[in-house]
């Protein structure tokens, strides 16, 4: 046993002995690398296979549009546009100076094979390009692009649209299944070479031929890691130098134990998605009537989710649910808890305790439950649902919680919904989505969790969808923010930030991207890695 | 009974184990709520035309009578053939044998290791228990078996990566690693599961051991005036061997399903961390596949169990 137990220790330390720190070398030059450590789950290095690696395409990939970092969509590939036949032509004039990583030109006519191809074989990007009837080119930098009915937001749609080599992709006739060496061949700032999937490292090279100069950095690396403490060990020990996750922040839970390195420091951004809010099924009694959605407003503790959820890294949502950060917010009322008025509107519309149980029942007299589902693959939706649960609970409503993972919560919210209430959290590009400003999510005819059919809210979302002139997509963008606070349809719970963790010994000049978060241009020409 | 008789009714036995857990394997996507070709397809089934996914079901044979169904699963069962795995993107025959490797290189030498020192550690703490130091261990033992696997290999990783920097972070061995740093990666997943298999096997062996210690034939073996080793192993170890047979089969058996908290913490890509990201995936085939895998490999180490014991116990070949 005692011999076991030496030979074991003899092992580990003489292995651990041998563990040097890393430095490359090539030729003469120390080469800079960039270490990300990710606990996103990357299954596979196929875009249109694996959700989360389709993420990592922006580092290899140029897309025609961009988001800047005020939220604003920018042309990345795009020269210039204009809309025809009031926004169902749309023409593109694609940068001249753009080339694949295998050396060929991108053209035009790569642009319309993508928008065709990704329409009729990818089913993740049906209903982006749903309106799109066909893209053709019209020269060799020249794209058309007719959709079936104008439609006045498709730009929001060409942000997301993956611009592929035709060369490559023409001959392969399932892309879901498609493991060719020329797969993740792009037109980025960076070339990838490799997915070590045993040891969960993804790696890409700086592109020396990139239109716009060679980024900072030589060598990219992400390290995967399962679980949030190790990927954040990793950090405090300099394996890697930031973290990453899309659309997310460090949980603040985290950030007290980071706060005590000294080489660690954060980047506090807006979050311009809206981290958690309650969503009404407004097609449901009694979610459908607007005082009894304005009562259940005045229930709840918004300050304390901040301080408790995010460690005070947020702040009290306005009933307007868009954050500020977006073009044309607009200042709307506060929302406040007051459980007396909470308790009055109630009172008002007829919810009471008839039958003295403690609880409020509906007007009619039978007992009232509100169940509320959460995803339980979000952590801090559990701890935020018993605190709501509590806070309606004072109020006298019952409240269930029905923690679901999420896949089945987009079953029962948005393919079936049969939800009553549910918590859950938009990304910067869920609120791009639809019309813009959250609509997708509550309009009953897109995703639409809040389930609204407001003939009102139909006829803004209407016209956003319609409208290209800048002033009146101003005037209706204050229009739909103004209703949501009138109606409360969805009550967001907290405005958070995003905290993006690095280590400051060992980089500089990271960048922080609405959408894609540190993976964009400007971090890659900023970022200096500190030998 | 002959020999014969014994392990064919045996194999029968196990036969029909095995057709129930296929038959269970088959049913279970059909008995859920909705289509099966919903499990298949996962959320792209929103996004997928009717006619495509009619087009699906008659190349998964599910247009065709139940019947008839299992017949052509059986077929591609036997051809093992499990289907393509939507998640990976890949067949998921292919996913299993890339991940199952990884789950083999940590799961076989801690089941192996915890299995033998467990043993020994069972007997001697088992045998004449009243001393303080057994006491004493056993009461640690006891201490190990009961904290929870994800904090024992956090608490490993703070000591051994963040504080001492002696060991990875986790994760596998890059593909282009040497010998120290394909080890170095091996240590602490192994060590933790080794750790918890070991306190497993001694809190069992202990008991075995303690049972037997008051039976008459080790009276008698004592009062020969063996020595301690050779008492030890042949009339104490030897008694104790058909539970612990029995227990090291299911280890063994479950060791092929991973071990799901240690991938997580160690970030170790094995097959419990990919039965995880199936379940959330929903990704049917290739649980579909997993399950009957798992199950197939303990009811074959269950079968051989059985065969040893038999060899290693007199008394059961006593009917023979």
């Amino acid at each position: 046993m005692k011999k076991m137990l030496v030979v074991f220790l003899f092992v580990a330390f003489s292995v651990a002995g041998c563990i040097g720190i890393e430095k490359v070398q090539d030729g003469e030059n120390v080469q800079k690398i960039l270490k990300i450590g990710t606990t996103m789950p990357i299954k596979a290095d196929n875009i249109f296979v694996d959700y989360y690696f389709g993420i990592l395409e922006s580092v290899f990939n140029d897309r025609l549009f961009t988001i800047d970092e005020r939220g604003k969509i920018v042309p990345e590939l795009v020269e210039s546009w204009k809309v025809e036949e009031d926004g169902k032509v749309w023409i593109l004039s694609i940068v001249k100076n753009a080339t694949w990583h295998d050396g060929e030109k991108l053209t035009a006519e790569d642009v319309a094979f993508s928008i065709n191809y990704l329409k009729a074989k990818v089913p993740g990007f049906k209903a982006h390009l749903a309106l799109v009837d066909r893209a053709e080119p019209i020269d060799k930098y020249t794209v058309k692009i007719i959709l079936e009915k104008p439609w006045a937001s498709f730009l929001a749609n060409l942000v997301v649209v993956r611009v592929i080599p035709k060369h490559v992709w023409e001959k392969v006739e399932n892309p879901l299944e498609y493991y060719g060496e020329d797969r993740n061949v792009g037109s980025g700032p960076f070339i990838y070479k490799g997915f070590d999937k045993t040891a969960g490292i993804i790696t890409f090279e700086a592109n020396k031929n990139y239109r716009l100069g060679k980024p900072n950095v030589d060598k990219l690396i992400f390290k995967l890691y399962k679980n949030t403490e190790a990927e954040l060990m990793a950090l405090k020990r300099g394996d890697v130098y930031t973290t990453y996750f899309y659309a997310r922040g460090l949980d603040p839970i985290y950030v007290p134990a980071l706060l005590a390195d000294q080489n660690v420091r954060f980047l506090v951004e807006t979050n311009f998605g809206v981290d958690n809010a309650l969503w009404f099924n407004n097609k449901l009694y009694p979610y459908s009537v607007k005082e009894f959605r304005i009562a259940i407003s005045y229930a709840l503790n918004y300050s304390e989710y901040s301080k408790t959820i995010t460690a005070g890294y947020a702040e009290t949502p306005k009933a307007g649910f868009v954050p500020p950060g977006w073009s044309y917010y607009k200042e709307t009322r506060e929302l406040v808890r007051d459980l007396a008025k909470a308790a009055e509107i109630l009172d008002s519309i007829g919810f009471k305790d008839f039958d003295k149980d403690g609880w409020r029942d509906l007007p009619n007299g039978s007992a009232f439950t509100m169940k509320i589902t959460l995803r339980s693959d979000l952590p801090e939706s559990t701890r935020l649902a018993e605190m709501i649960k509590r806070d309606l609970e004072e109020v006298g409503i019952r409240v269930k919680l029905v923690p679901v993972d999420g896949m089945s919560f987009r079953k029962i919210a948005e393919q079936e919904r049969s939800h009553e209430v549910v918590i859950s959290r938009t990304t910067m590009w869920g609120m791009m989505m639809w019309a813009g400003y959250g609509s997708g999510y509550v309009d009953s005819r897109n995703i639409g969790w809040a389930n609204v059919e407001d003939q009102e809210l139909h006829r803004i979302v209407d016209e956003m969808l319609k409208t290209t002139d800048e002033a009146r997509v101003k005037e209706l963008a204050h229009k739909i923010q103004d209703l949501y606070a009138e109606n409360l349809y969805v009550i967001p719970l907290y405005w958070g930030k995003i905290i993006q963790p690095y280590r400051a010994d060992k980089i500089e000049g990271l960048v922080y991207n609405p959408m894609m978060g540190i993976l964009n241009k400007k971090t890659w020409f900023s970022v200096k890695v500190k030998e | 009974m002959s020999l014969f008789q014994y392990f064919f009714r045996k194999f029968a036995r196990y036969s029909l184990v095995i057709f129930a857990i296929i038959l269970l394997n088959f049913c279970i996507p059909r008995l859920m709520p909705g289509d099966p070709i919903t499990y298949i397809l996962g959320e792209d089934i929103y996004y997928v035309a009717p006619e495509q996914i009619e087009e699906l079901k008659k190349e998964y044979g599910l247009d065709r009578p139940l019947l008839e169904q299992f017949k052509l699963y059986m077929a591609r069962l036997v051809r093992g053939d499990f289907g393509y795995s939507f998640s990976f993107g890949r067949p998921v025959i292919y996913v299993v044998l890339e991940k199952l490797p990884m789950t083999l290189l940590i799961t076989i030498p801690s089941t192996f290791m915890g299995i033998v020192i467990g043993a020994y550690l069972g007997i001697f703490t088992g045998w004449r228990s009243e001393s303080v130091f057994k006491r004493l261990l056993t009461n640690f033992i006891l201490l190990v078996y009961s904290i929870p696997s994800y904090w024992l290999g956090m608490i490993a990783l703070l000591i051994f990566s963040l504080k001492l920097k002696l060991l990875p972070l986790g994760g596998a061995p890059p593909l282009d690693s040497d010998l120290t740093t394909f080890i170095s990666h091996l240590i602490l997943p192994i060590a933790t599961l080794t750790i918890f298999t070991t306190a497993y096997n001694a809190v069992i062996m202990r008991g075995v051991t303690k049972g037997i210690s008051e039976e008459y034939f080790v009276m008698t073996a004592l009062s020969k005036g063996l020595t301690k080793i050779h008492f030890l192993n042949r009339h104490l170890l030897k008694p104790s061997l058909p539970p612990l047979i029995a227990i090291s089969a299911i280890e063994f058996g479950f060791a092929f399903s991973g071990a799901l908290i240690v991938e997580i913490v160690f970030s170790w890509p094995g097959v419990g961390l990919m039965m995880l990201e199936a379940i959330i995936a929903r990704d049917y085939p290739l649980l579909q596949a997993l399950f009957t895998i798992s199950a197939l490999i303990v009811v074959l180490a269950n079968a051989i169990a059985d065969i040893l014991c038999i060899l290693v116990d007199p008394r059961l070949r006593s009917d023979f």
